[in-house]
């Protein structure tokens, strides 16, 4: 390679170094490191490159998000009748694994976590719009929620009174109280937290139960303190990343 | 997918959206027109994306097909002229230069490059998207990509060359000049 096409290629090389990883800039790189020449070259092209991004985010941007939240907004309602199926089948399906599992639990004491997994993918299936999102109190907990390096498995540190308190979405699952996070990862994922000494059965330290249906999938799996489970429609993989 | 989601994708991605839009259609009013129609279109069709690593190319994309949609409709067509060979020594120009412009300099020098230069190198120095990224959001071949960004530069250099003489940076765009 000479160096006119190293620097072919490294002209697209973004100089904040997110492209480091990427192996079609590996001979390039190596090249200007050993060549001063194209070193140099290299390091005027990148502060050229840094000085104009730099120019190009300072330029003012209009306040439009309200418009497009309101614009968004119309057109989800109109949306939210004609679902696709998928969400209906799911939404059906969940309905029929609740009725099975407190059908099943009558004569028991309490519901089981199985039973709050199947509530969790009937609440994500059968109305969006439920769902709280970005709640301002929980803004810190849920970039914890939202962060790569957070493994759900591990377990949270939560306070549920704290939770409620700060507008956490809190539904009732056969009288006992369940609280809802939404965060993005790599999809969106709904965590239902409850406490454990309210669903029998749960088993802490086991390992995360993954349960498919339609094209929903959740996690449950309990701590010495809580029941959780995650449900996203990102598919399994996705899933298994955040656990 | 669910919706409560959106308010984020519009934080995140709004302003980028918006600035990617002024530089393709050069005015405030269509940028404006062009990111509210992104979101609209996510907010209605959105929910068919199954791989949800995707939704930042997915809105620049779109973005870009709108305004390729609108030039269609607002503009006479001009066909793409021959591209001939890149440029090897384009314009000296040292980061001090750029600095000593403001914002909406760099945004009109830009907005003077032949579109099929400007998305690329906007695209690039907006840094949200990698090379592979931006040709997906183009739809060329990668190749392609590395040889208008490649032009794009050179021209850009070009643009803000005939806008400096001897180390002092000309007000631009250029005001009108009053005869006396």
């Amino acid at each position: 390679m000479n160096n006119d096409e190293a620097k072919f290629i490294l002209g697209v090389y973004r100089p904040d170094g997110r492209d480091a990883a990427d192996p079609a800039f590996a001979e390039s790189l190596a090249q200007a490191q050993h060549d001063p020449v194209l070193g140099a070259w290299l390091r005027r092209e990148q502060a050229l490159d840094e000085a104009f991004s730099a120019k190009l985010a300072e330029f003012p941007v209009p306040d439009l998000r309200k418009q497009i939240l309101a614009g968004a907004h119309a057109s989800r309602r109109r949306r939210a009748w004609g679902r696709g199926a998928v969400w209906l089948a799911a939404a059906a399906a969940a309905a029929v694994l609740i009725g099975t599992a407190v059908r099943l639990g009558r004569g028991s004491s309490g519901p089981g976590p199985e039973e709050l997994a199947a509530f969790a993918r009937h609440d994500l299936a059968a109305d969006a719009s439920e769902h709280l999102g970005a709640v301002p109190g929980l803004a810190d907990l849920q970039r914890h929620l939202a962060d790569p390096s957070t493994r759900l498995g591990a377990g949270l540190n939560l306070d549920l009174a704290a939770l409620r308190q700060h507008g956490c979405r809190v539904i009732k699952v056969s009288g006992r109280d369940v609280y809802e996070l939404c965060f993005v990862r790599d999809g969106q994922f709904h965590l239902y937290v409850a406490s454990v000494a309210d669903f029998e059965a749960a088993r802490p330290g086991a390992a995360p139960e993954l349960t498919s249906q339609g094209a929903l999938t959740s996690a449950t799996w309990a701590d010495a303190r809580y029941v959780y489970v995650a449900v996203t429609d990102a598919g399994p993989d996705a899933l298994r990343r955040v656990l | 997918m669910p919706d409560e989601v959106f308010p984020q994708l519009v934080d995140a991605y709004y302003p980028a959206l918006y600035r990617f839009a002024l530089s393709l259609a050069r005015n405030p009013a269509d940028a404006s027109d062009l990111t509210q129609q992104t979101f609209f279109l996510w907010a209605t069709k959105g929910h068919t994306l199954r791989d949800f690593t995707k939704v930042k190319t997915w809105l620049f994309t779109t973005l870009h097909r709108e305004f390729l949609g609108m030039r269609r409709r607002d503009w006479r067509q001009t066909p793409l002229e021959d591209l001939g060979p890149a440029e090897k020594d384009p314009p000296a120009l040292e980061a001090d230069g750029v600095n000593k412009l403001d914002a909406p300099q760099i945004l009109a020098a830009l907005q003077e490059l032949e579109p099929i230069y400007r998305s690329p190198l906007t695209l690039f120095y907006l840094r949200e998207l990698s090379y592979q990224e931006i040709a997906e959001v183009l739809e060329v071949p990668i190749g392609t990509v590395m040889s208008r960004i490649s032009r794009a530069k050179a021209q850009l250099r070009a643009v803000l060359a005939q806008k400096t003489t001897h180390g002092r940076i000309f007000e631009f765009p250029p005001q009108e000049r009053s005869h006396s």
